[in-house]
């Protein structure tokens, strides 16, 4: 699996490539949170794929939608691992994303804790992003005040997927449809499945 | 000296690829944790490696099979803010400064416990490999809510005030699970339990005077 490829054992060469590659993942969320579109495409190779909750497509038609988005969005990262083989590379940025917004009487906290599973490839000496997946793992909605009245209707929680639930619950509040596919803590063999085929991809 | 009285900002290319490599084995060392690749983790550590932490301490190996069993009844995630590393030839320490995240049953809800702390690596580079050598917790502090907002999680006060302040959550939430927890970890409660890491630590890096 790509995860098992050795770890802390680069070379100048090496620690420049991975460098590059963090700066980009750095930079690319931090292009989507402050609504920086152009730079955002530009991380992206031409033919790139992003996934998201609410849609998926190729790096176009995702920077279009993303553009007129109605649920702002902000990136915490914690750190980001990245294992290389040759011109290709694999990277998984631990971060939490969160949205504050309207959600009838009240106003919400969304906190989702989620890995972004890059792959990414060197095209003429430049790292560029071929794909992007979010890996769920657990998330929280409540108000953002201490004495709101929001409250999650559980029975509708419990309908949802159980690493995304409060994602899910406000992205149809919104009138989006959630895709409840993607890989989470609570479907290993949807991480599995993943995993499998990007290390075939990378190489390994 | 103290360890973290060593000069800052000032490395060479070759301290930055030790630098490097050094965050990317304490990094990738709970990123195995997390998502169980627990081979993987046990090669970060040398043979001698030892380990302690709230529910353990000894020997790597003990470690790693101990972890194997905590994941699978309250899986733990580690994020990770920032590292900061101190060499010294061919060794090094690391603090690694971090968010223990365990969402799990407790009391007939269920509950998020987030405990902040920094955990304390020493790392030594043998034939050309730098490998931690122990890894020691320091508790700064902790919360446990439910994770509903209507959530019914209300911890007993008198006996979240029976211990220790820097990780009292997490000692209350093991105590539930059966477990027993050291009270006698490094903490900011207890600013004399971390000194005496951190000195040991000092002469450890050949820094201070024993």
């Amino acid at each position: 699996m790509f995860f098992q490829c050795s770890m802390g054992q680069n070379t100048l060469k090496d620690v420049i490539d991975k460098m590059n590659i963090r700066e980009l993942i750095e930079f690319e969320r931090y292009c989507m949170d402050y609504g920086m579109w152009d730079m955002f495409q530009s991380c992206y190779s031409d033919d790139g794929q992003v996934t998201d909750c609410w849609i998926k497509g190729d790096i176009s038609s995702y920077t279009n939608a993303a553009r007129t988005a109605v649920i702002p969005v902000k990136h915490k990262i914690f750190d980001t691992l990245i294992w290389k083989n040759g011109r290709k590379a694999v990277a998984e940025c631990l971060a939490m994303y969160e949205s504050r917004c309207p959600f009838d009487e009240d106003v919400v906290d969304l906190s989702a804790h989620v890995r972004f599973h890059y792959r990414l490839e060197k095209q003429n000496g430049n790292w560029k992003i071929l794909s992007v997946i979010p890996i769920y793992e657990k998330d929280t909605m409540g108000s953002m005040y201490a004495d709101g009245s929001f409250r999650a209707d559980r029975q509708e929680l419990a309908a949802q997927r159980s690493s995304y639930a409060n994602v899910m619950l406000l992205q149809r509040k919104y009138g989006r449809t959630p895709d409840d596919t993607l890989p989470g803590e609570d479907r290993p063999e949807l991480v599995t499945a993943l995993y499998e085929e990007t290390s075939r991809w990378l190489g390994m | 000296m103290m360890f973290y009285e060593c000069p800052m900002g000032t490395n060479t290319p070759e301290d930055i690829v030790d630098k490097f490599n050094i965050r990317e084995i304490v990094e990738y060392d709970r990123y195995c944790r997390d998502y169980n690749h627990y081979d993987e983790m046990r090669s970060l550590y040398s043979d001698d490696a030892s380990v302690g932490v709230s529910w353990t301490k000894g020997g790597i190996n003990n470690y790693v099979e101990g972890s194997r069993v905590n994941n699978a009844k309250a899986p733990a995630k580690h994020k990770i803010f920032d590292v900061i590393i101190w060499k010294h030839g061919n060794r090094a320490l690391a603090e690694s400064i971090q968010s223990i995240q365990i969402r799990c049953p407790l009391e007939g809800d269920v509950v998020d416990l987030a405990t902040h702390m920094r955990k304390h690596y020493r790392l030594e580079k043998r034939e050309g490999q730098w490998k931690i050598v122990s890894a020691e917790p320091i508790y700064e502090k902790d919360t446990m809510f439910s994770a509903y907002a209507d959530g019914t999680f209300c911890p007993d006060r008198e006996e979240l005030a029976s211990l220790r302040p820097s990780y009292a959550n997490l000692m209350y939430r093991r105590m539930k699970y059966g477990g027993h927890p050291d009270a006698a970890c490094a903490g900011e409660d207890k600013p004399e339990t971390v000194e005496k890491l951190y000195k040991e630590s000092s002469v450890w890096l050949g820094v201070m005077e024993e």
